[in-house]
């Protein structure tokens, strides 16, 4: 029996024939996550349902030395649930129930490939939500919110998931399964928080116990038109100064705004508008006014154009729905694109989005942001051909120089969509060759053989400096480079 | 500053004038294997360390600049010696604050802060040391100063290293950096403190039930026992510090909102502006005269089960001769104790307290104690089923063990 014949029949007997797939044709799904430009085949797609199996499964190709990569819904955008080609591919969408729910504690546990909106629907009758919203929170699982770290639009105010995650259940390498914190502080290193966007390299997180808030008692959305981005820049500046603390601040320029309205939530937003900003104050009623009006007249001194306030929660839910499928919306204006997702101080916001801007002239690719703009954190949407020779590794090089941009004023690679595949050589960006070897030898703790989603996250040592990008243009690349 | 009964000494002290010497330092005492405790403010001298003494203290005392303040970024990154206070008066001109509201802000360092995961009652609400951190810069015992995290606010490249740092009591390396998250100061506050009689305490719980149920967004639900409420207020029996910080309208709504609940039997008193922080100031200096002989020690749970650690701790007091000076928040679910008294009834205190805590699921360590009550029952209670995981990351960032031996969990 070949190697993988004899995985695949230990797989179904500790799953059952419904929970393992192996034909090439079903695999062809799991080549790829939310980055579709790498691509690689899995040996095969497992799906346990409880922790147990994770843990059975995990043992067995520990001790049989097959490299294994968690996966939750893969909507993830850096390639971390991709394979390089040979990985059993852990799914762990058939582990979603929501497990138990303390309003008094303000806690709930669910499994990991639980989607994160679900939780806020499960819990909002009682007043309750859970505050990380990612785009993509519709689909995305929290487990794979755990991996990434993931962020969203409120995590201004609120927080990313890090400062919402208070224990978790990991299998770790060798099928052990450990829980780790669950109260706060647990005496010991913090490994719930070096767990937290280690991108499924440490370990699979089977549980999560999350912090649930209480809704905010009143909420007002504003938009605001400015004729240029550095008008829209300076007015996010000014609201910061004056010492509000907004919900959510978004921003959108003009190739941004052009792609939305073409597509499935357009608002009418102004032709030409050059940046529109999405506001938010959320907290006690009595308060909010005040805090509204505050914006608006900031936004004023700031050469605002229009500028209005959502009249109810309708239109409060459209103008969302329009920012949060933006990305998406990009495919209404271009046959591609790569969403990147560098980090700036916001002082320096229109500083970089102008060398942002010069990067897209020169090299001919349209780049739109969509972005977190209260704190820093764009997403240039390169837009690209892929049946244009070349225009796939230009794309990927200048989505490299819209993070040296970044990094060139102290920022860094990535805010939320974590490194992946797509961003390893990037941290050299931000990290010298001692600290990605040190947070290496932190790996190796959990992960000594490199088993857990192998080679991902990180660059090889510079000895061996490997380029990033496979050769070829208009495919999909093939990142097969190991085993 | 330099106890001999609290331990964690060394025999010679060096104070360096850079983190390059930090460094240095590390890299000789590595080579010759010498022991080296990092120390700031001196104020965490009796937490952690079952051991003798060490070859080296170091301290941060020389790297207390800030460096880089900016307001429109609302960061500020200052060396590890720097205190608490000098970042709060750094950054005030603008109207921000740093949220971290721990003991002894004007003598303890952010380094230490950070070492230690100090918090106050405003952690309900701002978080603690691991939400503000984003950025630090570490001397290793190699020799090598590496950096984690960075200056932005939000940041996922590669592991979140600064979470190892936070509470890891200097055993994996000296912090000599650190990049903060600050907030704006709040444009208005007030804090309600309801006073229970004893016997009328069984009404806290669904009082606090019922304000975490509407929404309300208080700072802090900071429940104390008799004996601080009658230390820090100079009232008889429990208590509880119900603290806002918002616009004016908005708090004035929420101090009516607790006007109009106060609970059978209790007792209403308003502090505004001033009053405030003034409160929160002695809150934070408390501590009982006579080092020699007290212990602190901190718990954490559930949030609600706060309530209970508290009253805990007043019950197990009774039949002892012992002054228990406790409080706990009701929505952080960090509880502290502060013990005086004859050896055998302080040690029997915590033993018993800690037995509680533990089959709640949590925890009950000593964050002040003299060495030898220290050495008796021991600093961090049962080791985690994940020990050897702790033990591997120590290994691997300090394989020679020179960094405070046998301060952490677990002797490491
Ligand atoms: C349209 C769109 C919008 C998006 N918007 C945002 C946004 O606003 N903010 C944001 O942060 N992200 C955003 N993302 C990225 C993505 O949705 C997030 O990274 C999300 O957290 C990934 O979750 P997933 O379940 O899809 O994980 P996957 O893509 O399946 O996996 C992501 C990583 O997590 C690991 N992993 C998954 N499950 C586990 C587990 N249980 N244990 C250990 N490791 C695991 C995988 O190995 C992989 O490395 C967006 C994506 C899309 C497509």
């Amino acid at each position: 029996m070949t190697e993988k014949a004899e995985m695949v029949e230990e797989m179904i007997r500790q799953l059952g024939d419904d929970a393992v797939l192996h034909r090439k044709e079903d695999l062809l799904t799991y080549e790829c996550d939310g980055l579709t430009v790498y691509r690689g085949m899995p040996l095969a797609v497992v799906f346990p349902s409880s922790t147990e199996e994770v843990s059975g499964v995990v043992k067995w190709l520990h001790e049989h030395e097959i490299p294994f990569i968690p996966r939750g819904a893969g909507t993830g955008l850096s390639g971390g649930a991709t394979p390089f080609g040979g990985e059993v591919i852990i799914s762990l969408v058939r582990m979603k129930r929501l497990l138990d729910v303390d309003y008094d504690n303000r806690e709930a546990v669910v499994q990991p490939g639980y989607i994160n909106l679900t939780l806020t629907n499960s819990i909002t009758h009682k007043g309750f939500y859970y505050a990380p919203d990612p785009s993509s929170q519709a689909c995305c699982t929290i487990g794979g919110n755990v991996a990434e770290n993931a962020g969203g639009a409120h995590c201004l105010k609120y927080g990313v998931t890090t400062n919402h995650v208070l224990g978790l259940e990991v299998v770790l390498h060798n099928g052990e399964i450990v829980e780790i914190g669950g109260v706060p502080d647990a005496p010991g290193y913090d490994l719930m928080g070096l767990v937290t966007g280690s991108e499924g390299t440490l370990g699979i997180v089977t549980s999560i116990t999350v912090r649930i808030l209480k809704n905010p008692e009143a909420e007002e959305t504003a938009m605001a038109y400015f004729d240029s981005v550095e008008d829209a820049s300076y007015a996010v500046s000014g609201i910061i100064a004056a010492g509000i603390v907004p919900a959510a601040i978004e921003m959108m320029d003009e190739i941004a705004i052009q792609g939305v309205e073409r597509a499935t939530n357009p608002v009418g937003h102004p032709e030409g508008s050059k940046a529109v900003l999405i506001m938010e104050v959320d907290g006690i009623a009595t308060g909010i006014e005040e805090q509204i009006e505050e914006m608006v007249s900031v936004c004023e001194r700031h050469n605002v154009v229009d500028i209005k306030v959502a009249k109810n929660d309708r239109e409060r839910g459209r103008w969302w729905a329009n920012r949060k499928t933006a990305f998406g919306a990009m495919g209404a204006i271009s046959p591609a694109y790569l969403v990147q997702d560098g980090v700036i101080p916001r002082s320096r916001l229109s500083e970089v989005l102008a060398h942002i801007a010069d990067i897209s002239a020169e090299s001919g690719l349209r780049i739109a942001n969509v972005f977190h703009a209260g704190d820093g954190n764009l997403h240039p949407l390169i837009l690209f051909d892929a049946r244009n020779e070349g225009e796939t590794d230009l794309a990927l090089d200048v989505g490299s120089r819209t993070l040296e941009a970044c990094t060139a004023v102290g920022g860094s690679i990535t805010g939320e969509h974590g490194v992946g595949i797509e961003k390893k050589e990037d941290m050299r960006l931000v990290f010298s060759d001692e600290e990605i070897e040190r947070q290496i030898t932190v790996r190796s703790v959990f992960n000594p053989h490199n088993l857990l989603n192998l080679d991902k996250q990180f660059p090889k040592p510079a000895r061996c400096g490997e380029v990033k990008q496979a050769v070829g243009s208009g495919e999909a690349h093939q990142v097969a480079e190991q085993r | 500053m330099h106890n001999q009964t609290l331990g964690n000494r060394a025999r010679d002290y060096v104070s360096p004038e850079s983190p390059e010497e930090v460094a240095e330092t590390l890299r000789q005492a590595n080579e010759t294997g010498q022991t080296v405790i990092p120390v700031g403010g001196g104020t965490k001298q009796g937490f952690g360390g079952e051991g003798g003494e060490a070859d080296l203290l170091l301290s941060t005392a020389n790297l207390a600049e800030v460096i880089e303040y900016s307001p429109g970024d609302m960061t500020i990154t200052v060396q590890a010696g720097a205190t608490i206070q000098t970042i709060i008066d750094a950054v005030r001109e603008h109207n921000q604050m740093v949220p971290l509201d721990p003991s002894f802000p004007a003598q303890a360092t952010i380094g230490g802060v950070i070492a230690a995961n100090d918090s106050g009652p405003k952690r309900m609400l701002y978080g603690s040391a691991r939400d503000h951190v984003i950025g630090l810069h570490v001397a290793h015992s190699n020799g090598e100063i590496l950096r984690s995290g960075g200056k932005v606010v939000k940041n996922v490249a590669g592991y979140d290293m600064n979470k190892l740092f936070i509470g890891s009591m200097g055993t994996l390396g000296v912090i000599t950096e650190v990049t903060l998250k600050l907030r704006p100061l709040p444009k208005d506050q007030s804090m309600c403190v309801l006073t229970f009689p004893e016997g009328v305490e069984s009404a806290v719980k669904p009082f606090i039930t019922e304000l975490l149920d509407t929404h309300l967004e208080p700072v802090t639900l900071e429940y104390m026992n008799p004996s601080l409420t009658n230390a820090l207020l100079n009232k008889e029996g429990y208590s509880l510090l119900i603290t806002f910080e918002d616009v004016q309208k908005a708090v004035q709504y929420q101090e009516k909102w607790v006007y109009d609940h106060v609970p059978v039997g209790a007792e209403l008193t308003v502090f505004r502006e001033e009053e405030v922080d003034d409160f929160w100031r002695t809150f934070a200096h408390f501590s009982i005269d006579d080092d020699e002989t007290v212990v602190h020690v901190k718990m954490g749970s559930k949030n609600l089960q706060v309530l209970e650690r508290v009253e805990n701790c007043s019950r197990l007091q009774q039949w002892r001769d012992l002054q228990v000076f406790a409080h706990g928040g009701a929505g952080h679910g960090i509880s502290r104790a502060y013990v005086k008294g004859e050896e055998g009834a302080v040690q029997s205190f915590v033993q018993d307290l800690r037995k509680v805590c533990e089959e709640d699921g949590g925890y009950a360590i000593l964050t002040h104690a003299p060495l030898a009550f220290r050495k008796t029952i021991g600093v961090w209670g049962t080791k985690p089923s994940y020990f050897s995981l702790l033990e591997g990351i120590k290994k691997q960032l300090d394989p020679q063990a020179i960094l405070n031996p046998r301060r952490f969990v677990g002797g490491i």
